[in-house]
C-alpha cells in the first residue's frame, strides 16, 4: 500500500531537497562509473567551434548589456519607450528640470506628511 | 517525524522508482516514442534495429555518448561546473515525482505547488542555461539568449495553467490539504464532472499544452537549438558525455512535463486505483496520448523566429493561463456554481 507522508511544508522542502542532493550524487558517481576510462588526448582540437573559423573573427563571446537592454526595450516596449520619449524629452532642460521638481516636490512633501503624522499621533 | 523504515523508503523511492532509474528509463522509453512518431508523420521507419521494434536504440546512444564518445574539450570550456549542474537538474527531476500518486511513499504538505514549481520551474532550465555557458561560444551565447527569453515566457505559462486544477480542487472539490500536488493529483479528475470547472480546465489544458511544446524546445520552439541557423545553438560545444547528460535532461523534462499533465488535468489512472489493471492502462494510454500530441506537433511545424515564438507563447499560452486562473479564483470564491464537481 502506498503511504502517504503529511508533514509541513518547510520540512517537505527540506527533504526534497536532501533527495534531490542524494539523487544528483547517485547519479554522478553512475557517469563516474561509465565515462570513458582514456585520458585528455593530446592535439585535440580546443578552439571554440565557429564553423571552421578561428575565435578572432568575433571580438566578444556574448552580446554586450546595452545592446541586450536596448534590444529588449525596443522588442518589446516600443511604444511605452516613444511615449516617454515624446513625453519628456522637449529638449528643453526647464521641462526636465520642471519634471524632476515636480516628482521629488511630491515626495518630499508626502515625508513631510508622514513627519509630522508621526510627531503628533506616533508611529503605527 | 519520520521514523528509519519511512526514511529507507523515501531513499529507495528517490533512487529507483519513481525517483532516479524510473525517470531514466521513462525518458528513454519517450524519446523512442516521440521519434518513432515523428519518423512516421515523415515518411521514414525511425529507431528500428536495437532491440524490438528500435526500443532500445536511445539507450544505445545515451550509453555510446556517455561510455564511448570522446569529449572535446575547448580551451575556456569549464565541464566539471556543466556536469555539476546537469546532476542537479537530474536529481531535480527526481525529485519531483516524489510528490506524484505515482511514488508508493508520498510526500504531501500544504502549498507545496510553490516547492514544485520551484525545484522544476526553476532549477532546470537554471541548469541547462550554466551548461551552455559553460562551453563559451557565440552560438551557445545566442542560443541561451533565446533559450532564457523563451522560458521566461513559457515557465510562468505552464506554472499558471496547472495552478488552474490545484486551486479548483482545493476550493470546489475540497481536499485534505489546500494547494497540495499530491491530493490535487488525486482528486482532478473529479473536476471535469462539472460543466463550468470542465470549461475553465479545457482552457488551461490548452495554455499547458502550448507551454510544454515550448518547455520540450520541439518544433515550432525549437528556437535556442535552431539547426543550421546557430550550429546547434545552447549545445553547439556539446560532445560525449556532457551531450548525453543533456540529451537525458532534455527526455527527463518532457517525460516529468507530460506526467504532470497527465496527473493534473487527465486525472491519472483515477477513478481506479494505481495498483490496478485498469488504473496502469488509463495511466499509459493518457501519457502516450500527451506524448503523441507533442510529437505530431512537432511533426507538423516549422521553426518560429524568437519574437514569434514569444507573440505566440504570449497569446495562445499565458493569456489563456491567466484567463482560466482568474475563472477559477472566480469559481472558488462561488463554489456553489459548481457543485457536483
Amino acid at each position: 500500500m502506498a503511504e502517504v507522508i503529511i508533514i509541513g511544508t518547510p520540512l517537505e522542502t527540506l527533504v526534497l531537497f536532501a533527495l534531490m542532493g542524494l539523487a544528483a550524487v547517485v547519479a554522478a558517481l553512475i557517469y563516474l562509473a561509465l565515462r570513458p576510462k582514456y585520458g585528455k588526448r593530446k592535439g585535440q582540437a580546443e578552439e571554440p567551434y565557429l564553423s571552421g573559423e578561428g575565435p578572432e573573427i568575433v571580438r566578444r563571446s556574448e552580446a554586450p548589456s546595452p545592446s541586450l537592454f536596448w534590444g529588449f526595450i525596443l522588442g518589446y516596449f516600443r511604444r511605452l519607450y516613444v511615449f516617454l520619449r515624446d513625453y519628456m524629452h522637449t529638449g528643453k532642460l526647464s521641462d526636465w528640470a520642471a519634471y524632476m521638481a515636480g516628482w521629488l516636490g511630491l515626495a518630499g512633501a508626502l515625508a513631510l506628511i508622514v513627519s509630522i503624522y508621526a510627531l503628533i499621533w506616533g508611529w503605527p | 517525524m519520520m521514523d528509519a523504515v519511512t526514511v529507507a523508503l523515501l531513499v529507495i523511492a528517490a533512487l529507483v522508482f519513481p525517483g532516479l532509474l524510473f525517470l531514466f528509463v521513462l525518458s528513454m522509453l519517450t524519446e523512442w516514442w516521440e521519434r518513432k512518431i515523428v519518423a512516421r508523420a515523415q515518411a521514414r521507419m525511425g529507431p528500428s534495429y536495437v532491440g524490438p521494434v528500435g526500443v532500445l536504440q536511445p539507450f544505445a546512444d545515451f550509453i555510446k555518448l556517455l561510455s564511448v564518445k570522446e569529449e572535446i574539450r575547448q580551451k575556456f570550456a569549464t565541464p566539471g561546473v556543466a556536469k555539476a549542474f546537469a546532476f542537479a537538474a537530474i536529481g531535480a527531476l527526481s525529485a519531483t515525482l516524489l510528490m506524484l500518486p505515482l511514488s508508493p511513499v508520498r510526500l504531501a504538505a500544504s502549498y507545496d505547488i510553490i516547492v514544485l514549481s520551484y525545484i522544476c520551474c526553476v532549477w532546470v532550465p537554471f541548469a541547462v542555461a550554466v551548461m551552455g555557458m559553460s562551453f563559451p561560444n557565440p552560438f551557445t551565447g545566442a542560443g541561451v539568449s533565446r533559450f532564457l527569453t523563451l522560458y521566461a515566457v513559457c515557465e510562468p505559462a505552464f506554472f499558471a495553467a496547472i495552478l488552474v486544477p490545484v486551486a479548483l480542487t482545493t476550493n470546489v472539490v475540497g481536499t485534505p490539504l489546500p494547494y497540495s500536488v499530491l491530493f490535487t493529483a488525486q482528486y482532478s479528475w473529479k473536476l471535469w464532472l462539472n460543466p463550468a470547472t470542465a470549461v475553465v480546465m479545457i482552457i488551461a489544458l490548452g495554455a499547458a499544452a502550448v507551454a510544454t511544446q515550448a518547455k520540450a524546445m520541439a518544433h515550432p520552439f525549437n528556437i535556442p537549438e535552431a539547426e543550421q541557423e546557430l550550429i546547434a545553438g545552447h549545445m553547439t560545444e556539446f560532445s560525449g558525455q556532457i551531450l548525453a547528460l543533456n540529451n537525458l535532461i532534455h527526455d527527463a523534462d518532457i517525460a516529468v512535463s507530460a506526467l504532470l499533465i497527465t496527473y493534473f488535468f487527465l486525472g491519472g489512472p483515477y477513478p481506479f486505483p494505481h495498483l490496478s489493471v485498469p488504473g496502469v492502462i488509463l495511466m499509459i494510454v493518457k501519457y502516450v496520448a500527451v506524448v503523441t500530441v507533442v510529437s505530431i506537433i512537432k511533426a507538423s511545424f516549422g521553426r518560429f523566429r524568437i519574437e514569434q515564438g514569444v507573440a505566440v507563447l504570449v497569446k495562445y499560452s499565458l493569456i489563456p493561463a491567466v484567463i482560466a486562473l482568474l475563472a477559477a479564483m472566480f469559481l472558488s470564491a462561488y463554489p456553489v456554481l459548481a457543485a457536483g464537481a
